[in-house]
């Protein structure tokens, strides 16, 4: 145990409630496509769904590393309610409590971090992925408000969200500075949550478009000012890329934990698995790196909390957890064998969640050039 | 396929099977997968192409088609759909293969007739673990014994009307038996090759005994590892097609997707991408094709067999999984054909000889 006897106390709580609660729901999730209503409204009523928001906002006044290990753990049994937890944390409350007024705060995040209100992050479009500066969605100040055309799309909760910062750009020319947020409410004119995607995995997290036509934002919900949309999402991906990369462990730790109780269970003609020296091998490397990866999420958590420079340890927690993750989650399908392809086990599942871990809020191409932006300067 | 000399016949059968592949058969992929849909239609027009019985002798009405062309119409339909490839590979590979090498006249001429008339046949993949297995109980008695319990991954099982069942009772043999009424059949709920029909059997009192042994007692060990060793030419050869198709959907989307300005097959980390799939399709393929002519060749082919399905089948895993990374949010969505190439090569690599399996035969056979 490297963490303060505190953080380890926590991760017993959120074990137990992943364990009784969560892990029962985790596969009919999955293959009914449910949304996790019932698992979010116990997640509110555990303060885990704004852990590092001070307590005058709503928040539990914890930190980033208590938040880490919440996604952690709830990963470790569904990765559909904790890609909820990840983007609720991160991309709906994150970028309104460190960038919002007094106002927006008390009109915004507070129902936020008390989970009254689902949170969201429109920041992806059809044509600008990987290139998030390449915005299409455009706002015009119109007299007192904003007149927003576009369309948004991978919106994690998009269907469900009641409050959702998103990106647009006065003129898609100008890039990066041509960039702000905003805040929209569900059930503005003109905005509306468009086609839901049907994924790979996650499949108990919604995905879905968001479509602009004419919506009108009163000019008080800009975030920040003009032009600091790119300088918001920006430290937003920042943050959230802690909580995919603690979400990318906590999954590959599922795999593992399941890999463990098969191998420990199960014989071959009379011989226990365990036994059998290429099994240990999966297991032992997937063990070892599932530690490493561990350290590296927990650093940026720790500098975040700390308010030193994190972008690079960031980048390199979720490079290197979702990296692992996928080779975890593929040689625990290995070790269950045949039976590892299908539902009878929660593996195949975990493989399926893990893969966007490589491609959601940064690729890991993407992060590859951050790090080494880092390393090498400019 | 240029890296592969073949004669006049396979380039006409690769010339017919890509047509096909590719006009009647990719249209529908999305559909056989989504809909856990036995693909009944597909089936019939392949049965009327003369291919139900691609390696059954002509004497059945089969198409006796060499291992190298079996391969290159397992290759090119498991490019459009694996599933419908999966179902002619079991009918032939596994179904047809032993029946061919040790089945009496009588059961020859039963049972490869009708398989090549169009009739669906399982096989019964033999767990390995033992509490999968145990949930399968044999009672015995004089000269024949009753099978009771549960058998959870049967190919082609869904539509099968006759079944090659694998059992180790006093010695481990392969029956054959047609579908009764105290069999009842479940689709076994799989992450990929969802359109191949895979079920769980439910069996009551189904008697085996000298009658349904397709083999007798004193060729057994010799059965299974020749069963085992053509099925990992077979295997290798549908996971080259995935690799394929994963590898070629990627290099179409890499040229027509654009992010800063740009395509993304300008950018070397793509390039890399594409450039190792493309690296591991072309060595999967010398292996598979390697294995099938030495197979053709009447050569010893076992080696070559284990190699090729190691080598291909972890090359359809990889490719499945770059191919979702080169399409990123695409990917990961059912928009596409390639989250199902990964769910499939995942699903096909351990069906049988798992690349663990594999790698333990290679070494005895390289320390023997």
């Amino acid at each position: 145990m490297i963490l303060d006897r505190q953080y380890e106390e926590f991760r017993e709580k959120v074990r137990a409630f992943a364990t009784n609660q969560v892990c029962p729901r985790a596969s009919e999730l999955d293959r009914k496509e449910e949304f996790p209503w019932d698992l979010i409204k116990q997640m509110a009523q555990m303060e885990l769904l704004a852990l590092y928001v001070p307590k005058k906002y709503g928040g539990a006044g914890r930190d980033v590393l208590t938040y880490a290990i919440a996604v952690e753990e709830v990963g470790r049994v569904c990765g559909s309610t904790g890609i909820f937890l990840a983007a609720h944390s991160s991309l709906g409350v994150f970028p309104i409590y460190v960038a919002g007024t007094e106002a927006q705060k008390q009109k915004y995040l507070i129902p936020l971090a008390r989970g009254e209100k689902i949170g969201s992050f429109g920041l992806t479009e059809p044509n600008a992925g990987s290139d998030a500066a390449g915005t299409q969605t455009t706002a015009v100040l119109v007299g007192d408000e904003y007149v927003v055309n576009g369309t948004k799309r991978f919106i994690t909760s998009g269907h469900v969200a009641d409050i959702i910062v998103f990106t647009a750009t006065k003129d898609p020319k100008l890039r990066y500075p041509g960039i702000s947020a905003f805040i929209v409410e569900k059930g503005t004119p003109g905005f509306s949550a468009g086609k839901k995607e049907d994924k790979l995995g996650l499949r108990g997290s919604i995905t879905s478009e968001l479509v602009f036509e004419d919506c009108r934002i009163p000019k008080e919900n800009l975030l920040g000012n003009e032009g600091d949309g790119f300088k918001v999402f920006m430290e937003t991906l920042d943050g959230g890329r802690i909580s995919i990369a603690a979400l990318a462990l906590g999954i590959a730790q599922g795999a593992l934990d399941s890999s463990i109780t098969f191998v420990q269970n199960n014989t071959v003609n009379g011989t226990p698995l365990k036994k059998a020296q290429l099994i240990q091998s999966m297991i032992a490397e997937m063990g070892t790196e599932i530690e490493a990866a561990r350290l590296l999420v927990y650093q940026a958590a720790m500098l975040k909390d700390r308010d030193q420079p994190f972008t690079k340890e960031a980048a390199m927690a979720k490079y290197y957890a979702s990296t692992v993750g996928m080779k975890a989650t593929d040689m625990a399908i290995s070790i269950h064998g045949l039976y590892g392809v299908t539902m009878e086990y929660p593996v195949e599942r975990f493989l399926r969640d893990e893969k966007l871990m490589e491609i959601g809020e940064g690729t890991s191409e993407v992060q590859k050039i951050v790090i080494a932006r880092k390393i090498l300067g400019k | 396929m240029a890296l592969i000399k073949l004669n006049k016949e396979q380039t006409l059968i690769l010339s017919e099977i890509r047509k096909f592949s590719q006009t009647e058969l990719e249209p529908l992929a999305v559909d056989i997968d989504r809909n856990d849909t036995f693909p009944v239609d597909v089936i019939k027009k392949l049965t009327d192409l003369g291919l139900s019985g691609i390696i059954i002798p002509e004497e059945y009405g089969g198409a006796a088609l060499d291992t190298t062309s079996f391969c290159i119409v397992l290759e090119e339909l498991a490019r459009a759909s694996a599933s419908v490839s999966m179902i002619l590979f079991t009918n032939n590979c596994l179904v047809a293969y032993p029946l061919i090498r040790y089945a009496s006249t009588e059961k020859k001429d039963t049972y490869l007739t009708r398989l090549c008339e169009g009739a669906i046949a399982g096989y019964c993949v033999e767990a390995k673990i033992d509490a999968h297995r145990e949930r399968l109980q044999a009672r015995t008695t004089e000269g024949e014994c009753a099978i009771s319990g549960e058998h959870g991954f049967v190919l082609n099982g869904e539509t099968a009307q006759f079944l090659i069942m694998p059992i180790s009772l006093s010695n481990r043999q392969l029956h054959v038996i047609d579908i009764q009424k105290n069999m009842t059949a479940a689709k076994q709920n799989t992450m990929g090759l969802r359109g191949a029909g895979v079920a769980r059997f439910a069996f009551s009192n189904v008697v085996l005994s000298d009658a349904t042994s397709l083999t007798d007692a004193a060729q057994t060990a010799e059965v299974f590892r020749v069963v085992h060793d053509y099925a990992n030419i077979g295997f290798a050869a549908m996971s080259l097609g995935l690799a394929v198709a994963a590898r070629d959907a990627s290099v179409a989307y890499a040229k027509e997707r654009q992010q800063f300005g740009r395509l993304i097959c300008e950018f070397p980390m793509v390039q890399e991408m594409l450039a190792d799939m493309s690296a591991g399709i072309d060595a999967a393929r010398y292996l598979v094709y390697g294995a099938a002519t030495s197979a053709d060749r009447g050569d010893d082919y076992a080696r070559a067999a284990h190699t090729a399905r190691l080598v291909s089948s972890n090359t359809a895993v990889f490719c499945g999984t770059k191919a979702v990374q080169v399409y990123g949010g695409y990917g990961y969505t059912k928009d596409y054909p390639v989250e199902r190439y990964l769910r499939d090569a995942k699903t096909l690599q351990l069906i049988m000889d798992t690349p663990q399996d594999l790698k333990l035969a290679i070494a005895k056979e390289l320390l023997k």
